[in-house]
């Protein structure tokens, strides 16, 4: 499971590699390590702990703005939210140090906050399309222009919240579908593409939040204690997600050319089984945790565990049977998965590989 | 940030992505690069644990499911016969696979799961009126031999989350009605309890025990104790005001030891373990507390001014600044000291 110990430096010596890759380019890599020039980003906790900390600020500056009457209409709340988008923007970009990049992102979170939850009270036919489209062109606007990673993270996820409150309260269910058809698509190209610039990286997890969320609101939709009017039959995201992690497989596996492979087919003909017979979520949790597993992504991982076993015992709570036959479903797709386990281990174990 | 990713150091995949996105490795070479640190042969193992993991977590929440069921047909030596038969089978099992395996483990796992099923179904077949935490006592109590033996972190956990939930169960049905004991007790057991167990996670892991090395669990009891010892030290702050539900003196007492512990905490892991998640948890936890100690006295007869809410939301971002200067500085100057023992 761990990665093979081995040295930069060996590893570019390895003749699989050293045949693609030529002694200048070698070189390079080496230039770079010596110059300190590879950065890498904050280390996660430094990230929650600047993010629930804007949080809290945007809050508290959100207070001052109410309590000092400023924000005793829309266009007020609108300008000062612009103000404090555009002062984020520009500290930020003026300077680097870690106060001002904390009060750069409280000021955009409670910007944010102003322009999409303050400018309702402007439209008299209110519609929640409003705070759509807001949203929608802050993201667009503020994503390439503010480089924070954690507002990067948190824009996109808001903006998928408000299209799903959007879709539940004004459109037809089966609208949803085209959410999560727009979320397994932007999944699909921050994975799948090798080279997408790491500016996108916030977004990549964006999604991999927003499309299992999106599909556990789907799944609670279909549970009897949900609000019943918002019913829409749920295989054609399945289909979707299903198809998504079919093609990621494939990818990760070399292309179409393997598709002979029976450790391929096997997890092909799991995930087209998973897809039909269970929720969506399911197949999109094994997605992530091979996507976390391939990139060797703690964010992506962590997701995956904390959704599947939502998923999974959602799934075995909405089925619709008494729990004596739950328990022979549960115990019986256990006993499934670990006859899997020893098959493949009898048959499709590959030779250990030396280095 | 910056770090250096040395010449000689080991290659890891994500290096290998971040070379591969700077546009320093190309794709065939990364692709190359990529199968030999993760050959087809860790995806398969990868895969194989995973099938093993969730497997058996279905069958057992199959097990669970079929006793809570609570089958009339079923007599009660039958229900006695049928648990215990797979218990032994379980152990059984887990002798002749090898408790050094991973399935061997699993199946230790197993067995100690379905002890905490057949209490239940004792106490669903003789009903004494029993409280609950009784049960997780006696589960504990039960299983300890096989924790102990099998070498399995998961395992442990689940035991620590037995006794946690017993101590808790206990405050509840005891300790609580009638106000027989301050919830400042719970804190402390749980404090207690988890920071034994992680003293215990790392002195196996200053004796190499190889089972150990896994991060997980760290966290984990970490965020138990502080988040057990913090509640008292917020009530003190919140309430050391208040007249009517003035705090008593076991609060001052347990904000003393969150002090203590926190800062040999600190200590230990800054200077003797050189390990960034708990220093950045306990800076956290410090955070948190010294917002709510600022809060409470701006805020304290002051609600409604303008000027007090824009004044702390500046002072949170002080705080939560400072915390992040002193994480970076703090991990720059650890990996100088690491890197200066490894010459």
């Amino acid at each position: 499971m761990n990665n093979k110990t081995i040295t930069i430096k060996e590893l570019l010596a390895h003749p699989q590699v050293l045949e693609h890759i030529n002694k200048s380019e070698i070189e390079q890599i080496h230039y770079e390590c010596q110059r300190e020039t590879i950065q890498t980003n904050d280390p996660l906790y430094i990230k929650i702990l600047s993010g629930v900390g804007a949080w809290f600020s945007a809050f508290f500056l959100i207070m001052f703005c109410v309590l000092a009457d400023l924000l005793d209409n829309s266009t007020n709340a609108t300008v000062i939210g612009i103000i404090f988008f555009i002062a984020a923007i520009f500290i930020a970009k003026a300077s680097k140090a870690t106060f001002l990049d904390q009060l750069a992102l409280a000021l955009a979170i409670a910007g944010n906050i102003l322009l999409v939850f303050y400018h309702l009270g402007i439209f008299y036919n209110f519609s929640f399309l409003t705070p759509v489209l807001i949203q929608t062109t802050v993201c667009l606007v503020v994503y390439p222009l503010y480089a924070n990673a954690v507002y990067r993270y948190l824009a996109p996820i808001l903006l998928a919240l408000l299209i799903a409150v959007w879709i539940v309260e004004e459109q037809p269910a089966h609208f949803i579908h085209f959410l999560i058809a727009a979320e397994t698509l932007l999944l699909s190209l921050l994975t799948i593409n090798k080279k997408i610039p790491a500016k996108f990286n916030p977004l990549l997890y964006s999604a991999a939040t927003m499309l299992p969320a999106t599909l556990l609101f789907l799944n609670f939709s279909q549970i009897s204690w949900w609000r019943i009017e918002f019913q829409t039959p749920i295989q054609v995201s399945s289909v979707l997600v299903t198809a998504f992690t079919i093609y990621l497989f494939i990818h990760l596996a070399g292309g179409a050319k393997h598709l002979r492979e029976p450790w391929l087919i096997t997890a092909i003909g799991t995930s087209a089984l998973l897809g039909a017979f269970t929720t969506p979520g399911i197949p999109t949790a094994i997605a992530l945790l091979v996507l976390g597993y391939n990139y060797n992504d703690r964010i992506l991982s962590g997701l995956a565990y904390l959704f599947l076993p939502i998923f999974l015992i959602l799934y075995y709570y909405s089925l619709n049977v008494d729990l004596a036959y739950k328990s022979w479903i549960l115990a019986g797709s256990g006993l499934i998965l670990l006859t899997v386990r020893l098959l493949a281990k009898r048959f499709l174990q590959p030779k250990k590989d030396t280095i | 940030m910056k770090q250096q990713p040395d010449w000689n150091k080991y290659a890891n995949v994500n290096l290998l992505h971040k070379l591969h996105q700077d546009g320093l490795l190309n794709d065939d070479a990364f692709v190359a690069a990529k199968k030999i640190l993760r050959p087809s042969s860790a995806w398969f193992s990868w895969a194989n644990q995973l099938l093993l993991i969730i497997g058996v977590t279905l069958v057992l929440a199959g097990v669970i499911f079929f006793f809570a069921y609570n089958w009339a047909q079923m007599g009660k030596f039958q229900k006695f016969a049928l648990i215990e038969l797979s218990i032994v089978s379980c152990i059984v099992a887990s002798f002749f696979r090898g408790a050094e395996q991973l399935s061997g483990k699993t199946l230790i796992l197993s067995a100690s799961v379905l002890c905490g099923v057949l209490l239940a179904v004792y106490g669903q077949i003789y009903q004494t009126g029993a409280d609950s935490f009784e049960l997780f006592r006696g589960w504990a109590f039960l299983i300890f031999g096989w924790v102990i033996v099998s070498e399995f972190a998961a395992l442990w956990f689940l035991w620590l989350v037995i006794v946690n939930t017993g101590v808790i169960l206990f405050w509840l049905q005891v300790g609580e009605p009638g106000h027989a004991i301050d919830y400042e007790w719970l804190c402390l057991a749980i404090g207690i309890i988890n920071s034994s167990a992680l003293a215990l996670w790392e002195t196996g892991l200053k004796k190499e025990f190889r089972w150990l090395t896994s991060k997980w669990l760290q966290p984990i009891l970490l965020i138990t104790i502080l988040v057990s010892l913090s509640i008292p030290c917020i009530d003190l702050i919140i309430n050391s005001y208040d007249s009517y539900d003035k705090p008593s003196s076991i609060t001052f007492y347990i904000s003393a030891i969150w002090v203590l512990a926190t800062s040999a905490g600190y200590l230990y892991y800054r200077n003797n373990k050189r390990r960034m998640t708990p220093i950045a948890l306990i800076t956290m936890n410090y955070s948190v507390i010294l917002l709510t100690l600022i809060g409470k006295i701006m805020f304290y007869n002051n609600h409604g001014n303008a000027g007090t809410a824009l004044l702390f939301a500046f002072i949170i971002i002080c705080v939560v600044g400072g915390a992040t200067v002193f994480l970076k500085k703090v991990n720059i100057a650890m990996t100088a000291k690491s890197r200066e023992i490894d010459k």
